[in-house]
C-alpha cells in the first residue's frame, strides 16, 4: 500500500514536471472540421434523465447541459452550419459532441464573445461583427495569449476591472471549462504507454486506465524494477503513471458517479476514483461503476452499442441514485424544463395585451370588443396558469416554497401582479387592469428570462445555510415579494392615469379616472400590509438568525422605505395635502422605490443581501429611474395644466 | 379673553398640530430621506459610523453630493417625535368607534413597535462569545467599545480588579491627559494619547512623537467597520507615595499587557472589549460545518453545546435559525473557525449573544399591526365592492 502511494507521489512529481497543456490530449483526426452527426432521440433522452451532481445538488444531465450551454454560449440552442444547412443542436446533444466527438465539438461556435476587442487583443483575426461567436478551433491559436491576459487581470478586483479586462477574464474561464469537457474522457480514450501484455500475459492489446488500475500490483512492481536498473529513469512505467494522474485531473468537470456508501454525499468524477484507486483497492461496485462510464466513450462511434452501453450505465447510476433516495425528482425537472412554461406564458401575455389593445380601438359595447376583451382574459388567465404552474413545479422540485433566489422574486412577484390586476379587472370591468395584467405579465417573462441568460447559472441552486429555512422563506420573503408585486401595480396603474391625462384621453369619462384612484389607493393599502408584515417578518428572522431585529441592512433599509413610502402617501392624501394627481405621480415615485429595494441596493455591495446580482444592471436601473422620473415630471405638468384651466374656468 | 381660555386654545393649536397627518406625513419623509442617505452612505462609511450619524442621532449635517452641507433632524429624534405624533393623532384624537377599530389597532401595534426599539436601543446588551470544542464559559464580550483594565493577580484583597470605562476617557482631546486614582491602588494613572484606531511602531530616525521604549502609538483613520477599530493610548503610573512614574503604551491587541511592579506587586493595564456574566456556563462540546457536497458552500453550521447550570445540566444544539434562549439571554450561531482548518483539527464556535428585554416585542406588535391593517382594509374592500356593485347596473 505505502508502495502504491509512493508511485503516486512520484507519478504527480513528474506530472509537475512534464505537465502539458491539457488540449495535447485530444487528437483531432484530420485537418478537415468533423461533421456534425445528429445523436439519436432515445440516446438524448436517457441522457437528459441521467443525474449529476452539479452546485451541490443532484440535478439532471438535461439542466446541466442547459446552463452549461447558456454561459458559454449565451443561448440554449446552437446553429451549426454544414454544407449551406443550419443543423440546430440542443445543449445535450452540444455538449454530447463535447464528450464523445471532441474533434466536431472543436469546431462549434460554442463561445459568445460580446465585443471583437477580446479577440484582437488574444492576437487573432475578429469576425466582421462586433459580437459573435466562435469555435474553439478558431480561438485556439490564442488561448495562450488569452490565458497569460487573464491571469494578469485577475489579479485587479472584479469591480474595478474594465469591460475588456471582464471579457478576457470570462472568456477565459469559458475557454477552461470547456476544455475539462472535451478532455472528460481522455482516461478512456486515450492508451497508456506501456502496452498490457508487459503488464499481464493474458490481456493483449494497448492499455487503459482503467485496466491499469485493475492491475496495480502489476505495475508496481515493473515500476520497482524499474526503478532497480535506474532510480532516475522516466521509462514507460514512469510515464504510465504520469499519465494516469493527468487523465485524474482532466477527468473531473461532471460528478456522475454515486458513492455506495450513503453517509458519503459527495458524487464523484472518474478522476477521483482514478485518485482513489491508488489509495487502495476500489470496491468492485465502483470499479463496476467506472467501467461502465469508460465503456462509453468506446462505444460513441456505433449507434447500437452506444446505446446499449448507456442504458448499462443510465440503470446502474439510476438504481443507486434511487437507493440512495436521490432521483425521486429528476424526471420531474427535465418535465419543467421541457415544458418551457415562462417562454409559452411570455407568448401568450403577449397576445393577451394585442387583443385588449384592439379592442380599445371599438366602443366597450361593440360586439368585437366584446370578443376581444374575452379574448384577452382567456389569453391573460391562461399565461397566468402556467406561469403558476412553472412557480409550482419548481416548488416541488426543489422541495422549497416559491421564493429564495432573486431569479424566483421575478417570477413570483410579476404572478402576483398579473393575478391581482385580474382581480381588480372583474371587480371593476373597465379593461385597463386587463390590460395592465398582460403588460406586467410580458415585463415579468422577459425580464425573467433576461436574468437567467445574463447570470447563466442554475436557476435552482442550494442555499447558504441562513437561508435554508422554508419557514421564513415562506413568510418573509413572499410577503415582502408580494409588496413588491402591489407597488409595481399601483405604479402602473397610476401610468395609465397620468398618461390618460396628459393626452386627454376619456376626458368626457370623470368616473375612468375616479376608478383609476380607488384601483391606486386600494392597491396601495393592500401593498402597505404585505410590505410592512413583510419588513417585520423579515426583522424577526434576522433576531432569529443574527441576533438583531433591525440592522439598517441595505435591503432592510430598501423596504423599509417602501412601507415608509407608503405611508406617506396615505397620510398625505388623509391629511389633503395630495389629491388625485398626487396620489398618481407619487405611486409612480413608489415603483422607483421598488426598484431601488429590489435590484438596487444588490448594487451597493455591502451588507448581508448582496446576493445574485447581475452587473449589467445598473445601467437598466437608471434608464429605468430616468423613464419614471419622465414620467412624474410629465403627471406634474398635466396637474399645472388643470389647475390654469380651472383658473380660466374659474 | 381670559387667560386661561387663551391658554386653553393654545393648547388645542398645539394639539391638533401633534396630532395632524401634515406632521406624520413630514416626519415619515424625513424619516424616507434619512433611510435612504443612511443607505448609500454605508458603501464609504461603513455601518456602524452610519447608524451612530443618521440613526441613533438628534440633529446631523449631510453633505449633499459631496459639497452641500445640510442640517437634517436625526432617525432618534424622528422616531421620539413619530411616537407623539401617534399617541396624539392615532390614540387620543382618532375615533374610538368600535365599527372601525383597525387603524386604532394598527397604530397601537406602531407603538409597541417603537417602544420595543427604544428598549431595544437603551436597554439591550449584544456581544459575542467564542468557544473552542471542549471549552466552557459564562462570559461574553462586545463587538464594540473598550474599557481600561487594572488587574493584579497578587495584590491585597478588594483591589484585584479595577474597570474605567470607556465613557471616561474616549471624549478626551488630542493633548489631554487625565488621572485616575483609587483608594484601594498605590497609585494614580494617566492616560494621553487615547485615539480610536491605532498601530504600534518602532521608533526610526527623528519624529515629535512621544516614545515609550523605542515605540510610539500613530494614529489612524477610523476603519469604516468599527469591529476593526484597534484602540491605544499612552499611560502612565504614578507611585503615590514614592511618586516615581513608569510610563507605558496600552494597546488593544497586545498579546501581553503592560505591567508595572510597585511594593512587590505585579500591577496589569489593559484595553479590551467590555464583557458581561451570564447566570449558567456554556461548554462546546463540538462544532459541525457541513457544505453542500461537492461544494464550499455551507449548508449546517451546527454548535452541540452543554448548558450547566448548578448541579443540573442539558444537551442543546444551536444553529443557523435555531438560537438558544434562556434567561433572558439568546445564543446564535454566527460564526465558527480557523478557516484555514483541516479535517480533524480542533474548531471554534462563536456565538452571537444578546440580552435584550423587548427580544419578542416586534413579533408582538408585527401581529397586532398586521391584524389592525387586515380589518380596515377589508372593510375598505367591501366598501368598495358595495360601490362598484352599485355602480355597475347603473352604467
Amino acid at each position: 500500500m505505502k508502495r502504491v502511494q509512493t508511485i503516486s507521489m512520484l507519478a504527480m512529481t513528474l506530472l509537475v514536471a512534464l505537465q502539458a497543456p491539457a488540449a495535447d490530449g485530444v487528437t483531432p483526426g484530420s485537418d478537415l472540421p468533423a461533421p456534425v452527426q445528429p445523436w439519436p432521440d432515445d440516446v438524448v433522452d436517457l441522457w437528459k434523465t441521467l443525474p449529476i451532481q452539479d452546485g451541490g445538488r443532484l440535478k439532471p444531465f438535461d439542466t446541466f447541459a442547459a446552463f452549461k450551454m447558456l454561459k458559454l454560449h449565451g443561448k440554449r440552442t446552437m446553429r451549426v452550419v454544414q454544407d449551406g444547412a443550419t443543423i440546430k443542436l440542443s445543449p445535450v446533444e452540444w455538449l454530447l459532441d463535447c464528450l464523445f466527438r471532441p474533434d466536431t465539438a472543436m469546431t462549434h461556435p460554442t463561445f459568445a464573445v460580446d465585443n471583437y476587442s477580446v479577440i484582437v487583443a488574444i492576437g487573432l483575426p475578429p469576425h466582421k461583427e462586433k459580437r459573435s461567436r466562435y469555435s474553439y478551433a478558431e480561438l485556439e491559436p490564442g488561448i495562450g495569449r488569452l490565458f497569460e491576459l487573464a491571469k494578469q487581470y485577475s489579479e485587479i478586483n472584479a469591480p474595478q476591472r474594465n469591460g475588456l479586462q471582464t471579457m478576457t477574464v470570462n472568456l477565459a474561464a469559458n475557454v477552461s471549462d470547456f476544455e475539462y469537457l472535451l478532455h472528460y474522457f481522455d482516461f478512456a480514450r486515450l492508451p497508456l504507454r506501456l502496452s498490457a501484455a508487459e503488464l499481464s500475459p493474458n490481456v493483449d492489446g494497448p492499455l487503459m486506465t482503467t485496466d491499469a488500475l485493475q492491475l496495480l500490483p502489476a505495475l508496481r512492481q515493473l515500476y520497482l524494477e524499474e526503478q532497480s536498473h535506474d532510480p532516475d529513469a522516466t521509462g514507460p512505467v514512469v510515464e504510465s503513471l504520469a499519465q494516469i494522474m493527468h487523465y485524474a485531473d482532466t477527468s473531473r468537470a461532471l460528478a456522475l458517479l454515486p458513492p455506495p456508501d450513503s453517509d458519503i454525499l459527495e458524487w464523484r468524477a472518474p478522476g477521483q476514483l482514478i485518485r482513489q484507486a491508488f489509495q487502495g483497492p476500489l470496491p468492485a461496485g465502483e470499479l463496476e461503476l467506472l467501467q461502465a462510464v469508460a465503456d462509453l466513450p468506446k462505444t460513441a462511434g456505433t449507434p447500437a452499442r452506444f446505446k446499449e452501453q448507456l442504458q448499462k450505465f443510465h440503470g446502474l447510476v439510476t438504481e443507486r441514485a434511487e437507493a440512495r433516495g436521490e432521483y425521486g425528482k429528476i424526471r420531474l425537472e427535465v418535465a419543467f424544463y421541457k415544458g418551457n412554461y415562462f417562454y409559452y406564458s411570455l407568448c401568450l401575455y403577449v397576445l393577451g395585451f394585442l387583443c385588449i389593445a384592439l379592442s380599445w380601438l371599438g366602443s366597450a359595447d361593440s360586439r368585437s370588443s366584446r370578443v376581444l376583451t374575452g379574448a384577452a382574459i382567456v389569453l391573460t388567465a391562461l399565461p397566468l396558469t402556467l406561469h403558476v404552474t412553472g412557480i409550482v413545479l419548481r416548488c416541488i422540485v426543489r422541495s422549497r416554497p416559491p421564493v429564495s433566489t432573486l431569479y424566483e422574486t421575478i417570477l413570483f412577484t410579476s404572478a402576483i401582479a398579473v393575478f391581482a390586476a385580474l382581480l381588480m379587472e372583474y371587480m371593476n370591468r373597465q379593461r385597463i387592469a386587463l390590460a395592465l395584467a398582460s403588460v406586467l405579465g410580458v415585463a415579468g417573462m422577459f425580464l425573467a428570462n433576461k436574468y437567467e441568460v445574463k447570470e447563466a447559472v442554475d436557476t435552482m441552486p442550494s442555499l447558504v445555510a441562513v437561508l435554508d429555512t422554508n419557514f421564513w422563506l415562506a413568510t418573509h420573503v413572499t410577503t415582502i415579494t408580494i409588496g413588491y408585486a402591489a407597488g409595481l401595480l399601483a405604479a402602473a396603474i397610476a401610468h395609465v392615469y397620468v398618461l390618460a391625462k396628459l393626452f386627454r384621453l376619456k376626458q368626457a369619462q370623470p368616473e375612468f379616472f375616479q376608478s383609476l384612484t380607488r384601483m391606486v389607493y386600494g392597491v396601495l393599502c393592500f401593498g402597505l400590509l404585505f410590505s410592512f408584515s413583510g419588513t417585520v417578518l423579515g426583522g424577526i428572522w434576522a433576531n432569529d438568525s443574527w441576533g438583531r431585529f433591525w440592522g439598517w441592512d441595505p435591503k432592510e433599509n430598501g423596504a423599509l422605505m417602501l412601507v415608509r413610502w407608503s405611508l406617506i402617501i396615505l397620510h398625505a392624501r388623509l391629511g389633503g395635502y395630495i389629491r388625485d394627481y398626487g396620489l398618481h405621480t407619487f405611486a409612480v415615485f413608489g415603483g422607483m422605490i421598488v426598484a431601488f429595494s429590489w435590484w438596487g441596493v444588490n448594487l451597493l455591495g455591502v451588507g448581508l443581501h448582496s446576493y445574485g446580482f447581475t452587473s449589467g444592471a445598473f445601467r437598466a436601473l437608471v434608464i429605468f429611474w430616468c423613464i419614471e422620473g419622465g414620467i412624474i415630471l410629465l403627471g406634474f405638468v398635466a396637474w399645472l395644466r388643470s389647475q390654469s384651466v380651472q383658473v380660466e374656468d374659474g | 379673553m381670559p387667560e386661561p381660555e387663551r391658554q386653553s386654545k393654545a393648547f388645542v393649536r398645539i394639539f391638533a398640530f401633534l396630532a395632524s397627518y401634515g406632521v406624520a406625513a413630514v416626519i415619515l419623509t424625513f424619516l424616507l430621506l434619512l433611510t435612504f442617505l443612511g443607505t448609500l452612505e454605508q458603501v464609504d462609511h461603513g455601518l456602524f459610523a452610519v447608524q451612530e450619524r443618521y440613526f441613533n442621532s438628534l440633529f446631523l449635517v449631510h453633505s449633499f453630493f459631496g459639497v452641500l452641507p445640510v442640517p437634517l433632524p436625526g432617525a432618534y429624534l424622528l422616531l421620539v417625535l413619530l411616537f407623539i405624533n401617534l399617541v396624539c393623532g392615532a390614540i387620543i384624537r382618532a375615533s374610538k368607534s368600535w365599527r372601525r377599530p383597525g387603524m386604532l389597532i394598527a397604530h397601537s401595534g406602531i407603538l409597541l413597535l417603537l417602544l420595543g426599539s427604544f428598549v431595544t436601543y437603551r436597554y439591550s446588551i449584544n456581544g459575542n462569545m467564542r468557544l473552542y470544542e471542549g471549552e466552557a464559559s459564562s462570559e461574553f464580550e462586545s463587538y464594540t467599545g473598550w474599557v481600561l483594565e487594572i488587574v493584579s493577580a497578587n495584590a491585597p484583597a478588594g483591589a484585584e480588579a479595577l474597570i474605567i470605562p470607556e465613557s471616561d476617557f474616549a471624549a478626551m482631546e488630542p493633548d489631554e491627559t487625565r488621572t485616575f486614582h483609587s483608594g484601594h491602588l498605590p497609585f494614580e494613572l494617566e492616560i494621553s494619547g487615547y485615539a480610536k484606531n491605532t498601530r504600534v511602531d518602532p521608533v526610526s530616525g527623528s519624529h515629535s512623537m512621544i516614545a515609550v521604549d523605542g515605540f510610539y502609538l500613530v494614529t489612524m483613520p477610523r476603519a469604516p467597520a468599527e469591529e476593526q477599530n484597534i484602540a491605544g493610548a499612552y499611560v502612565a503610573v504614578v507611585e503615590n507615595e514614592s511618586g516615581k512614574r513608569h510610563e507605558g503604551i496600552i494597546w488593544a491587541m497586545e498579546t501581553h499587557p503592560y505591567t508595572v511592579e510597585i511594593d512587590g506587586v505585579d500591577w496589569a493595564f489593559l484595553l479590551r472589549r467590555p464583557r458581561w456574566t451570564v447566570p449558567f456556563t456554556i461548554v462546546l462540546d463540538k462544532f459541525t460545518m457541513e457544505t453542500h457536497p461537492g461544494t464550499s458552500l455551507p449548508k449546517v453550521f451546527l454548535s452541540d453545546v452543554t448548558k450547566l447550570e448548578g448541579k443540573s445540566q442539558e444537551q442543546i444544539k444551536i444553529e443557523m435559525n435555531e438560537p438558544l434562549r434562556y434567561k433572558g439571554y439568546t445564543f446564535f450561531q454566527a460564526s465558527w473557525g480557523p478557516s484555514d482548518a483541516r479535517p480533524g483539527d480542533r474548531l471554534f464556535s462563536v456565538f452571537a449573544v444578546v440580552r435584550n428585554p423587548a427580544d419578542k416585542w416586534p413579533l408582538y406588535a408585527c401581529i397586532v399591526i398586521t391584524g389592525g391593517l387586515l380589518v380596515h382594509f377589508c372593510q375598505k374592500l367591501l366598501l368598495y365592492l358595495r360601490r362598484e356593485h352599485r355602480r355597475r347596473p347603473a352604467s
